[in-house]
């Protein structure tokens, strides 16, 4: 049975540097996968590799056993791939809505040229306004994003990833810069929605929130992939303990 | 009406055009181009041949919007790798190359340029109306399409196209739609130009004529309609009021230029927002 996606043996350099080394996994549907490890593990490459960002010529990516690599960035997108950025990067010429309303009209701006005819923009603030409500930035919808705080503007990249409907929403470190209680609440969000069937792949540091939520974890350490499987499992294996917190701990656990 | 009166309308009414149709692709999409004179002049060159060889006024206009379109899509495939500072310079390299061929060519009349292009035939008043109906229809493109979801598209890629094809945009053409209709407008507002002083010669659209819209674009306010619309129509007469001002034109503009960029980067159309905020702000 083909897996919703597939990565084979992903290897990617940056000068002298390996970034990953023959690193594979698979995401199946309705997943919400952990992909954690430390600093520079190489989790955010894999996930540009996957979106096409970053590509190497060795290895593959296959979506429900379709080959996709080597395909630009915008067409892995427009066949369900969507990813929100760990750095954010709003549109600042746009409030918070229009963000998302642009995110939204992903099947108007299909077709380039029709776009002059289209105006229209009803359908997408109403969809981008129940986004908006469900991540708890509804306040912000008119503010432009420059002056908004940095908890905001992530859950603003996450309703941006959500808005254009995708098959596999991959999220970069969305917990980054907000208060536990937020953070716990956005976590909910997320596993609700992996609930109704949305597959997920999760970059987190939050272990806590990422123990909580997520059904898989695959952990890498420095550009290898070190463990792969149930949070419980992965979490008590030894080494996987090390590269997180050292060899001391290990000593006494 | 006087005629000098009707002069100045008709440079105003083809100066409002060309900026902005530059407007289009650096407003609007985000790509600076410094050539922006050689597509209105490939617009200015092929009317005028055409009208010459005995063709009709109009259709030789649209030939010229259309070459000039055809050679703005293959420089905008060509640029599409570049951005920003090397877009800058990739741009400017076509303005001199187009000025380049052009001096070598016979049949373009070379150094000497091409004179004696015939009079439309629609007399002065006639002609203004037409040049002015053409300026008019590029205001309202432009206020359409900044509502239409192609200047919604056109936003997101001139804040960031890479974000942009995050959210599964086909940057690359929208980029070349931005291009293509730019460059068609300036090759009108050439013909229009080539039909109005019925002499052209590759000076009328070098480097100068470049700097000289995109001063426009740049002061009226990148992206804002009406500013481009006044700066340019400003600009376009004041060398003709003061005669210092033609002869230190490219000082005179790089001053407002760089003034511009330093004091008010989202030129006047930001400065007058400002201003209006400012007192609203004091009387509440």
């Amino acid at each position: 049975m083909n897996h919703l996606l597939q990565v084979h043996s992903a290897t990617i350099q940056f000068g002298g540097v390996k970034a990953l080394q023959d690193v594979s996994f698979h995401l199946d549907q309705e997943d919400l996968l952990g992909l954690i490890g430390p600093n520079g593990a190489g989790k955010t490459t894999l996930m540009r590799y996957v979106t096409g960002i970053n590509d190497s010529k060795t290895g593959h990516v296959e979506l429900s056993g379709l080959k996709i690599s080597g395909l630009p960035v915008y067409q892995r997108v427009k066949l369900g791939i969507s990813m929100s950025q760990q750095l954010v990067r709003p549109f600042k010429s746009m409030s918070f809505l229009d963000n998302v309303v642009f995110a939204a009209g992903y099947h108007k701006t299909e077709k380039p040229w029709k776009t002059l005819f289209i105006k229209s923009r009803i359908q997408e603030k109403q969809r981008a306004l129940t986004l908006l409500e469900r991540l708890g930035i509804a306040d912000m919808a008119m503010e432009m994003p420059e002056k908004a705080p940095l908890g905001y503007l992530k859950r603003l990249e996450v309703a941006r990833a959500m808005a254009i409907d995708p098959k596999i929403l991959i999220l970069d470190e969305p917990l980054a810069g907000l208060n536990q209680r937020e953070a716990e609440k956005l976590a909910d969000t997320l596993s609700q929605l992996n609930q109704q069937g949305q597959s997920m792949i999760l970059i987190e540091h939050n272990l806590r929130e990422v123990m909580r939520i997520c059904s898989r974890l695959v952990v890498l350490d420095n550009g290898r992939l070190l463990a792969e499987g149930s949070p419980k499992s992965v979490l008590s294996q030894s080494h996987v303990q090390e590269a997180y917190l050292g060899k001391e701990l290990h000593v006494n656990p | 009406m006087m005629a000098y009166e009707i002069s100045l309308l008709i440079v105003m009414g083809i100066s409002i055009t060309a900026g902005l149709s530059l407007n289009l692709i650096t407003g609007f999409c985000g790509q600076i181009s410094l050539g922006h004179a050689a597509f209105m002049g490939i617009g200015a060159y092929t009317s005028a041949l055409m009208t010459k060889n005995g063709l009709p006024f109009f259709p030789s206009l649209a030939a010229g919007m259309l070459t000039a379109g055809i050679a703005g899509i293959f420089v905008g495939l060509c640029s599409l790798r570049v951005r920003h500072d090397f877009l800058a310079i990739t741009t400017m390299g076509v303005g001199f190359l187009f000025l380049g061929i052009v001096r070598q060519q016979d049949a373009l009349g070379g150094e000497m340029g091409i004179s004696g292009i015939p009079d439309p035939g629609l007399g002065r008043i006639g002609f203004l109306l037409f040049v002015m109906g053409c300026a008019a229809l590029v205001v309202y493109l432009s206020l359409y399409m900044k509502r239409s979801w192609l200047g919604f598209a056109f936003d997101a890629v001139a804040d960031d196209e890479d974000t942009a094809g995050m959210l599964g945009l086909d940057v690359t053409q929208f980029k070349l739609i931005a291009f293509a209709i730019g460059t068609s407008l300036a090759g009108l507002a050439g013909g229009l130009y080539a039909h109005n002083i019925r002499f052209i010669d590759p000076d009328s659209f070098g480097f100068v004529e470049s700097i000289t819209v995109l001063s426009m674009v740049v002061i009226g306010g990148i992206g804002s309609v009406w500013g481009v619309v006044i700066a340019s129509a400003v600009l376009s007469v004041l060398p003709l009021w003061f005669q210092f001002i033609e002869d230190y034109k490219l000082l005179v503009y790089g001053l407002l230029l760089f003034s511009v960029m330093r004091f008010s980067p989202g030129g006047l159309s930001a400065l007058c927002f400002n201003i209006f905020s400012f007192f609203r702000k004091k009387l509440t």
